[in-house]
């Protein structure tokens, strides 16, 4: 006899989440989906005693908070801390990290009779609101007349001065460090003069054009410390990272004691990785993630439980938000007890849904990354991730929400048909596996560097020493090019004097308020409704030329525009709302320059032969047609020789939008064209540079015609599998190939930094170059469309119907064999060649 | 990353850095915005180029190192405009205590102040801000003297600064022209940076700028110090140079260039000569009148009406009720029928008239209010309302009120419905109807004593 409905709801409401999961696991509909199971066992924390040095009369407060012990690691990170020793605390969400950094900025101001200062740099405002609440809790508890204060945005001009005068603890974001706080050092000298520690909050967050801009704001902040006398230590605290020492020196310019072992207990965890099954087997297309996600919230959501779904845009949080709030009868739950949370609401909103998280009356929220980073919210059952979030400490900070202490917890992730996703999807024990990711930061970005030493000339002057050239007692700036920068700000833009040995700010400005650690938002282009005024969106200044030419469909949540005027010089578009059936697609033309190559290994034919089935397989495919690519370059062994090289180098990018095509929305029937009259946009920067040698190149069928595809459609899967190794998001690099380049004679394929100058995604590329080819091999191999999919090499309309199967053969060949050796690191070259390209 | 290097390394070479940067100059804000501040130079501009250092400079080595000024010297009776600088003799300094609300200056002997103005390469603020002329005026022996510090380079900040703070200490008071907004604080936060103790801790500051606006504000197209000296002390610059353009001057200075600072000089030190001339002026602010050289006196520049206002308002804030009901009057009367501010004058002087319980003639304020062309509006109505209370409380008259409502309530009508800070119509019925009952009750009341009293005769 089978149960009653109601009785079945009612036991499918009650059960426990061991009893879900194995629901889950053997529920025919779920088994099909759930295609990787994980288990991590409960661990048992290690703890340790307060150091004995830690001030007295704060253990004795915290133990009297329930405090009787610390975890291992707090104790270590406590204790270099209170030595005056930088420290990186690398461990993962909720594993007691705030004490770190809360206890020796404590104990300096009671050993101090209250006179030391601690500043503190938090990614986000409500990040640092939280924790001036959590500080200024302490400080009552000790009983002390100290002051913990947010100074951001929102604190009004009223109030900033007593903060200044009073404040113990200062917290804030390195766009205040940057643009309030260091500029205006002398109002701010009673914090620098005895600040003590300087506590960086989620460094790896400072990654990038903004990492490599906070790490200058930091180089400032230290040369000010050092003017006022002080010699800050550093507490900063990360997600676990593959090289968190190797981050910590670039960002910090020193070296910081790493500590990395988590020593909290955790419960019984368990991963599920959910694939949503093909609905169109032609193009290779799966169900909709979020419509997943929904169905899986009738199994997991429960009055028993807490669960967070993490979307990644805000549109996904409130359609996922509105889904499950009108089905929340379903899961026995009140539609107040499904709430969404993101950027965008109002501090007293979030503030509710925290308290409502905390205390449980909240039973699911529905969140972009705003929940990501260390927002209390104590710790929740069930995580559910729609689509990868990009990285692997993104994954862990979103996964670290769940798990009580001593209770099991559930984590599942929800592919979409994205490469990297599908990636995850058949390599899951790569998210398990020690972290993987390297983190781009140049701090000596030479554009970066050259805007913040405006910034920090304004601040205090800069002294040459007479010996070597370089800076005198900077040593934050050791190893930078800070000199030559210096002067060629006196001489070609002006802004500083040098007079004898020392370059002085000498302008009317105030040059921060004119550089954000963003980079160039300055450029950004302003998208206006032409008939209001009124600002709709902003487009960055590279996909201006091909987004907003005239003539472009802009579209904004649905709504549709025609960009009617384009205002180049004055960055700004000027659209009118329009009924469109179609949408626009710009086309461009990319011509690469190679201005220096600095780097070069290379592999021989005959250390990895393409095997003769191969070959026949490419001449095959090509309808006996082959034509080997006329003129070998000199110096080519003629039978053997080269394989494939791999580069380092600075090229110069040229990108010029030629025209565009109306494509209708949904038949994607082509209805017409346009011209595009822009100046091109230019960029110089940093790239990895793949070459194929003639001979494979002829051999693994790639050649010429069609094949070119091919070629670009290997190029782009390399570079949408990118975030795996090298932290950053497919967007921050650009790509162009050529089946043969001018500069090199050859197949050549460029991946380059889209920052001016770049930020090290070049060098991280080339490092990690050999793992980018084999993940995208494996991404290739395991895909089950037929011909090219946007989850692998691109749509069959793009890559042609051989794509995959050459760019198969290819990352076959280049993936496996020995790696390329080191060659000798090539002259600096002044070939200026052209290399063009139409896509 | 392949950008570390020393500043030999081919990959940072004076090339590489202007291919970045080249492309900087299109995207950077920073690179068109000030530059034409900055130090290359436009010729087109008004006053005298010269090359070279400025002259008269002395140069003089202080425990901080050597600093460059030019000291000027001038007699008591000099005239500045139509006013000499030994006019401040005899000035009354309660004008400044009570105009300033700030008792620390009752006693400020104005031959014993220093007058501060400074010369900076931006209105900006922050520690990249110089200051490169510090003028510093005093009166000794028989004359008036005029220090002008004045940076010959960056480097000789800290020696100026010590020595601009060590004369600024001996002094009794400063004054200064919005100084305590701008001045003070480019200077305290240099000295901070340089380590150089504060001189204004403590020390008392006539700011001329916020009592000069209450005084005089409103009578000119601005409130600015050169605006003040024309229609306060007569005084015409010629060929001055606009303290706009003084950074330009400096830069030019330092890059070696023609530079116009000979006109910076200048124009500081009539600064320097007005804050003095100013001082006198507002000191005799109760006199209102300038003692003159030997003639009775003669009536101090300015609107009469306004100053007296504006010293009614003062005294009023200092709590000197008596006296400040009287300036106001003054002041209202000498606005005549026409002034603009007419009615929110009388609306105020009426309620401060309440407030010290003078009834009979906060009644007769409130009244004219009410009457005329003009009393269609807001303040009419609030008049009538602050009738209908004083005829209710202070003068024990509920049918005199209620009548006084009912006016309103007509009056309100044409006023737009949600007007703000006005009775709504519903206050004013409410209060009418309650106003009705009392008198009906306060004429039973009579009546019942009547009865009473005709009773007793009887």
């Amino acid at each position: 006899m089978h149960p009653s409905p109601a009785a079945q709801r009612q036991s499918r409401l009650n059960r426990e989440l061991p009893d879900l999961i194995a629901h889950l696991r053997s529920d025919p509909h779920w088994r099909a989906r759930l295609v990787h199971w994980h288990g991590v066992e409960p661990r048992v924390g290690k703890s340790a005693p307060f150091p004995a040095r830690l001030n007295p009369y704060l253990q004795e407060v915290l133990r009297s908070q329930g405090l009787d012990s610390l975890y291992a690691h707090q104790a270590r990170a406590i204790e270099a801390a209170l030595d005056g020793r930088d420290v990186l605390i690398s461990t993962p969400t909720a594993s007691g990290k705030t004490l770190c950094y809360t206890a020796p900025v404590l104990h300096s101001l009671l050993e101090s009779n209250g006179s030391a200062r601690a500043l503190f740099l938090f990614p986000t405002k409500a990040l640092s609101q939280d924790q001036t609440v959590g500080l200024t809790a302490l400080v009552e508890a000790l009983d002390q007349p100290w002051h913990a204060f947010t100074y951001d945005g929102d604190t009004p001009p009223s109030v900033r001065r007593s903060l200044r005068d009073r404040g113990h603890m200062i917290l804030t974001n390195p766009h205040m460090l940057h643009q309030g706080i260091l500029p205006n050092h002398a109002k701010w000298s009673e914090l620098f003069r005895d600040l003590k520690y300087v506590v960086v909050d989620e460094v790896h967050t400072l990654t990038g054009v903004f990492g490599s801009s906070v790490a200058n704001v930091l180089r400032r902040l230290l040369r000010i410390a050092r003017h006022y006398g002080a010699e800050p230590t550093f507490i900063a605290s990360s997600a676990t990272l593959k090289n968190p020492g190797a981050h910590a020196r670039r960002l910090f310019g020193r070296e910081l004691e790493v500590i990395d072992e988590d020593a909290s207990p955790s419960g019984a965890r368990t991963f599920g990785v959910l694939n949503p099954p093909i609905v169109n087997p032609v193009a290779g297309l799966r169900a909709n993630a979020l419509e997943e996600a929904r169905d899986l919230a009738r199994e997991v959501c429960a009055p028993n439980r807490q669960v967070i779904f993490f979307c990644g845009r805000r549109t996904a949080v409130e359609v996922l938000t509105r889904y499950l709030k009108e089905g929340a009868s379903r899961m026995g739950l009140d539609p107040d007890q499904v709430r969404g949370y993101r950027g965008g609401y109002l501090p007293d909103m979030r503030r509710e849904i925290e308290s409502g998280l905390k205390d449980g009356k909240v039973k699911v929220v529905v969140s972009t990354n705003a929940l990501e980073l260390g927002i209390d919210i104590g710790a929740l059952d069930v995580a559910v991730l729609v689509g990868y979030p990009g990285s692997q400490a993104s994954f862990w900070q979103r996964a670290g929400r769940v798990g009580r202490r001593g209770k099991p917890s559930l984590v599942i992730q929800i592919a979409r048909s994205e490469p990297v996703d599908q990636f995850l999807v058949h390599h899951p024990d790569w998210l398990f596996a020690a972290p993987k990711e390297e983190l781009a930061i140049d701090p000596d970005n030479l554009v970066i560097l050259s805007e913040q030493l405006k910034c920090a000339a304004f601040e205090l002057p800069f002294h040459e020493d007479p010996e070597t050239g370089a800076l005198k007692e900077e040593p934050e700036y050791h190893g930078a090019p800070a000199a030559p920068i210096l002067d060629y700000l006196c001489e070609e833009s002006h802004f500083l004097h040098r007079r004898g040995a020392t370059w002085y700010w000498m302008a009317d400005a105030y040059p921060a308020q004119d550089v954000s650690l963003n980079g160039g938002e300055a450029d950004n282009v302003l998208v206006l409704d032409m008939d209001t005024g009124d600002a709709i969106g902003e487009v960055d200044r590279e996909s201006s030329i091909t987004q907003v030419h005239e003539g472009a469909i802009y579209q904004v949540q649905g709504v549709t525009w025609r960009i009617e005027r384009f205002d180049h010089t004055n960055r700004r578009a000027y659209a009118r709302k329009v009924d469109s059936d179609y949408f626009t697609d710009a086309e461009t033309n990319t011509e690469v320059r190679v201005l220096r190559l600095e780097a070069h290994s290379q592999r021989e034919r005959d250390e990895h032969p393409v095997p003769a089935e191969v070959v026949a397989a490419g001449a095959a495919g090509t309808s006996g047609s082959v034509q080997a690519l006329p003129g070998s370059p000199a110096g080519e062994a003629p039978s053997n020789g080269e394989d494939y090289s791999v580069w380092r180098g600075e090229v110069h990018v040229t990108t010029l939008a030629t025209q565009y095509k109306k494509v209708r929305f949904y038949s994607r029937e082509n209805v017409g064209a346009g011209e595009i009259h822009l100046p091109p946009e230019e960029l110089t920067t940093e790239a990895f540079v793949l070459t194929l040698s003639e001979s494979t190149a002829a051999d693994l069928g790639l050649a010429g015609g069609d094949r070119g595809a091919a070629w670009r459609g290997m190029g782009n899967l390399l570079r949408r599998v990118a975030p795996l190794y090298v932290r950053c998001s497919p967007s921050d690099l650009g790509i162009s190939t050529q089946v043969r380049s001018p500069h090199f004679q050859r197949p050549t394929l460029y991946l380059y930094d889209r920052v001016q100058g770049g930020v090290g995604l070049g060098e991280l590329v080339f490092r990690e170059h050999r793992s980018l080819l084999l993940a995208a091999r494996q991404v290739l191999v395991r895909c089950d469309c037929a011909q090219g999919c946007p989850a692998c090499v691109g749509p069959l309309a793009e890559v042609g119907p051989l794509g995959k199967e050459t760019a198969a053969r290819l990352l076959e060949h280049l993936a496996t064999g020995p790696g390329p050796h080191e060659c000798e690191a090539p002259e600096e070259t002044s070939a200026m060649v052209g290399e063009t390209e139409a896509p | 990353m392949s950008s570390a290097g020393s500043p030999g390394d081919p990959g940072v070479s004076r090339e590489r850095i202007a291919r970045l940067l080249g492309r900087g100059a299109a995207r950077a804000k920073t690179d068109s915005g000030p530059r034409a501040q900055s130090i290359p130079a436009t010729e087109s501009q008004p006053g005298t180029h010269t090359s070279g250092d400025p002259v008269d400079l002395e140069e003089s080595v202080g425990p901080a190192g050597d600093y460059l000024a030019r000291c000027t010297e001038f007699e008591r009776d000099t005239l500045h405009g139509s006013w000499r600088l030994g006019e401040v003799d005899g000035l009354d300094p309660g004008a400044f205590a009570l105009l300033c609300g700030d008792a620390s200056l009752a006693d400020l002997d104005p031959e014993r102040a220093v007058y501060l103005d400074t010369e900076t390469t931006g209105l900006s603020g922050g520690a990249g801000t110089w200051v490169f002329m510090v003028g510093l005026g005093w009166f000794e022996g028989g004359a008036f003297k005029v220090w002008q510090g004045f940076l010959g380079g960056p480097e000789q900040e800290a020696a100026l600064l010590a020595e601009v703070a060590r004369r600024i200490a001996d002094a009794q008071a400063v004054v200064s022209f919005f100084g305590k907004s701008f001045d003070r604080h480019r200077l305290e936060d240099k000295m901070r940076i340089v380590g150089v103790d504060s001189p204004f801790e403590g020390l008392p500051h006539l700011d001329l700028y916020h009592p000069m606006r209450r005084v005089n504000g409103g009578q000119f197209e601005n409130d600015r110090l050169q605006t003040l000296e024309r229609g306060l002390l007569g005084l015409e610059r010629e060929q001055d140079l606009p303290g706009s353009m003084a950074p330009e001057a400096w830069f030019d200075y330092l890059a070696e260039r023609p530079h116009r600072l000979e006109g910076v000089f200048h124009h500081n030190l009539l600064d320097v000569l007005s804050l003095v001339t100013l001082t006198a002026h507002l000191g005799f602010t109760l006199a209102e009148q300038r003692p003159g050289a030997g003639k009775g006196g003669e009536a101090l520049a300015g609107c009469p009406a306004r100053r007296a206002w504006a010293v009614g308002r003062a005294l009023w804030t200092s709590g000197q009720r008596a006296e400040a009901l009287e300036w106001m009057g003054r002041g209202l009367d000498r606005l005549g029928e026409g002034g603009e501010e007419c009615r929110d004058w009388q609306w105020l002087l009426a309620e401060s008239l309440r407030l010290e319980g003078r009834v009979d003639a906060a009644r007769a304020a409130l009244a004219a209010l009410t009457r005329g062309k003009a009393a269609r509006d807001g303040l009419a109505l609030l008049a009538h309302e602050a009738l209908a209370k004083l005829h209710e409380h202070a003068l024990g008259d509920p049918d005199g009120a209620a009548e006084w409502t009912r006016e309103a309530i007509a009056l309100r009508v044409g006023l737009t419905p949600r007007a703000s800070g006005v009775p709504t119509p519903g206050d004013l019925e409410h209060r009418l109807e309650r106003l009705t009952l009392k008198a009906a009750a306060a004429r039973e009341e009579v009546a019942r004593r009547q009865q009473q009293s005709t009773e007793h005769v009887q």
